[in-house]
C-alpha cells in the first residue's frame, strides 16, 4: 500500500490546524498592536 | 530513497512550525500581561544590593566613554554600584581614556576600577580577574559598545529580588542602535527584536527558560565562584554559562523593562566572522551538554539542550535538504523545456511535494508574523519599512544563516579533529 494513502490525509489535518493556529496568532498580534497604538497615540499628528 | 527524504524534510518543517507557534503563543501572552503591570521606579532603593558593574574592552577607544559614561549615569545608589573596567591586552588608547574620564569632577568619588590586563582568556579571562576585586553581591556585565538606558540595572535587580534564591541570573533586552545604518543593520535589528521580543519571552513565559546574552545580565557572584568562573575556552561563554546556571537548579529570569543599547556589523565581513563564532560556540555548547538528554537533569535542561539542537542541526539540515530538493526540481523543470528527455531524481508520488510547499509557505507566513509581532512591542519600530524588511529578509539575511551554519560545522569539527584551537573574533566597532 503507498504511503500516500495516510500521509496525505495526515498532512490535510495537520496542515488545516497549523492554520488555525496562525490566524488566530494574527488576529491576536493585529488587537495587541492596535492596543499598543491606542495607549501611545503613536504616529499621530496632534492639532 | 527521495521519497524518504521528503518525508523527513515535511515533518521537520512541521515540528519547526509547531515549535514557532508554541513560542510565539507565550510571547503573546507574556505581552498581553506585561502591557498591563505600570513601570515602577521605586524612591527608595536602600534594601538593593551592592552591584558590581564589569566592562571587559579590548581595544575599544572609539565606543568606551560613552558606554562608561551612562554607565555612571545609571539610576542606582551610587554607594552600591562598583563599576570595573577591564583594558585587556589594549593596544590603543582605551585606559588613558578612561583614565582621563575618572579624574572628571563629577565622577572622581565614585567606586570606579580600570584595571589594565595583560593576561590570556579573552573576556573570560577578564570577566574572572575582575570578578576576584569585585565586592557586590550580584555581577552586572556590559559589553564595551553597550548603552543601558538610565533604568536599566534598577529594573534587572529588581526583578532579582523578586524570588533571590530561585534566580541565579537576571537577563535584560539589548537593541540596536545603528540599525537604520543600512540593509544589514536594518535585518540584523530585526532578527535582534524577534528573538527578545518573541523567542526570549515566549521561552520564558511557558518554560520558564533563560539564556544569557552576553551584556546587559546580572549573575550572583557566589554561584559564579562555586561554577568557577566563565570558562576561557568557551567561544560563547554566555551560553556556555547559562547552561551551568540551569544545572545548579536555579533560573535566568527576564526583565523586559531592562533596555541597553548596543552596536551591530555594518559590513557583511564583519557579521559573518562575529556569527560564525556564535554559530561555532553554540555548537560546543550542544556537543558538551547532548548528554543531558540522557541523564537524570530536569526536564527544563533537557529542553533547553533539544531546543539548541534543534535549531542548529536538525533544522538546518531539514531546511537545507528542502532548500536543495526545491531548487533541483527548479533546475530540471527548465531543463525539460530544451530536452524532455531529462527526468528530475526527486520525483514524488501524488501530491505530497505540494505538502512541503505548504510547510515552507507557512515557515514563512510565521517568520513574517513573528518579526512584525515584535516589532509592535517596540515603540516606534512598526512601520512600513520594516514590515517591508521583515517580507524581504527571508529570502537575503535569513539564507546567510545557512552559510555560517554550514560554514562553522565544518570549522568546529576540523577544530575537534585536528585540535586546533578555536580564535576568539572581537567583534569590529564603528564610529
Amino acid at each position: 500500500m503507498e504511503y500516500t494513502s495516510w500521509f496525505i490525509p495526515l498532512c490535510i489535518v495537520i496542515s488545516s490546524l497549523f492554520g488555525i493556529a496562525i490566524i488566530i496568532l494574527t488576529i491576536m498580534t493585529l488587537v495587541f498592536r492596535a492596543n499598543v497604538n491606542r495607549k501611545y497615540d503613536r504616529g499621530k499628528n496632534h492639532v | 530513497m527521495s521519497d524518504a527524504i521528503l518525508l523527513i524534510s515535511i515533518m521537520s518543517i512541521w515540528i519547526a512550525v509547531f515549535e514557532s507557534i508554541v513560542i510565539m503563543w507565550g510571547a503573546i501572552r507574556f505581552m498581553f500581561k506585561q502591557n498591563k503591570i505600570p513601570m515602577v521606579i521605586p524612591e527608595n532603593m536602600d534594601h538593593f544590593p551592592k552591584v558590581t558593574v564589569i566592562v571587559p574592552a579590548h581595544n575599544e577607544e572609539i565606543v568606551i566613554m560613552s558606554t562608561v559614561e551612562h554607565i555612571l549615569k545609571l539610576n542606582y545608589p551610587q554607594e552600591k554600584v562598583q563599576i570595573i573596567i577591564v583594558a585587556d591586552n589594549c593596544s590603543d588608547n582605551t585606559a588613558s581614556r578612561l583614565r582621563a574620564l575618572k579624574e572628571q569632577p563629577a565622577y572622581r568619588d565614585r567606586d570606579f576600577t580600570i584595571m589594565e590586563r595583560t593576561g590570556s582568556g579573552g573576556k573570560s579571562g577578564a570577566l574572572n580577574d575582575a570578578m576576584v576585586i569585585s565586592k557586590g553581591e550580584w555581577l552586572c556585565v556590559y559589553d564595551a559598545d553597550a548603552a543601558p538606558e538610565k533604568n536599566a540595572l534598577l529594573f534587572l535587580t529588581q526583578k532579582a529580588m523578586e524570588q533571590p534564591e530561585k534566580y541565579g541570573a537576571v537577563f535584560g533586552r539589548n537593541k540596536a542602535r545603528n540599525r537604520s545604518q543600512n540593509f544589514l543593520s536594518g535585518c540584523i535589528n530585526l532578527e535582534l527584536v524577534t528573538i527578545q521580543r518573541v523567542h526570549h519571552t515566549g521561552m520564558w513565559e511557558l518554560f520558564g527558560l533563560g539564556t544569557i546574552p552576553g551584556t546587559n545580565f546580572i549573575v550572583r557572584k557566589d554561584l559564579m565562584e562555586e561554577i568557577g568562573g566563565w570558562d576561557p575556552q568557551a567561544i560563547t561563554e554566555d551560553t556556555a554559562i547559562s547552561f551551568e546556571i540551569l544545572t545548579r537548579g536555579k533560573l535566568i529570569a527576564l526583565a523586559p523593562q531592562a533596555e541597553a543599547y548596543q552596536q551591530e556589523p555594518e559590513l557583511l565581513s564583519v557579521y559573518m566572522k562575529q556569527r560564525e563564532r556564535w554559530s561555532k560556540g553554540n555548537y560546543s555548547v550542544v556537543m558538551d551538554n547532548i548528554h543531558h538528554l540522557f541523564d537524570k537533569t530536569s526536564w527544563r535542561i533537557k529542553l533547553h539542550v533539544m531546543y539548541y539542537a534543534a535549531s542548529y542541526f536538525w533544522f538546518m539540515i531539514a531546511i537545507i535538504v528542502s532548500d536543495i530538493i526545491f531548487l533541483a526540481n527548479i533546475v530540471y523543470q527548465i531543463i525539460e523545456l530544451f530536452n524532455p528527455a531529462v527526468i528530475s531524481p526527486f520525483q514524488f508520488v501524488g501530491d505530497v511535494y505540494v505538502y512541503l510547499v505548504i510547510g515552507w509557505a507557512l515557515m514563512y507566513y510565521i517568520y513574517v508574523l513573528q518579526i512584525n509581532m515584535a516589532l509592535a512591542t517596540d515603540i516606534g519600530q512598526s512601520n512600513t519599512r520594516n514590515f517591508i524588511l521583515s517580507c524581504v529578509s527571508y529570502f537575503t539575511y535569513s539564507q546567510l544563516f545557512l552559510i555560517i551554519s554550514v560554514k562553522a560545522f565544518f570549522s568546529i569539527s576540523y577544530d575537534r579533529i585536528t585540535g586546533r584551537e578555536s580564535k576568539w573574533y572581537k567583534t569590529k566597532r564603528f564610529g
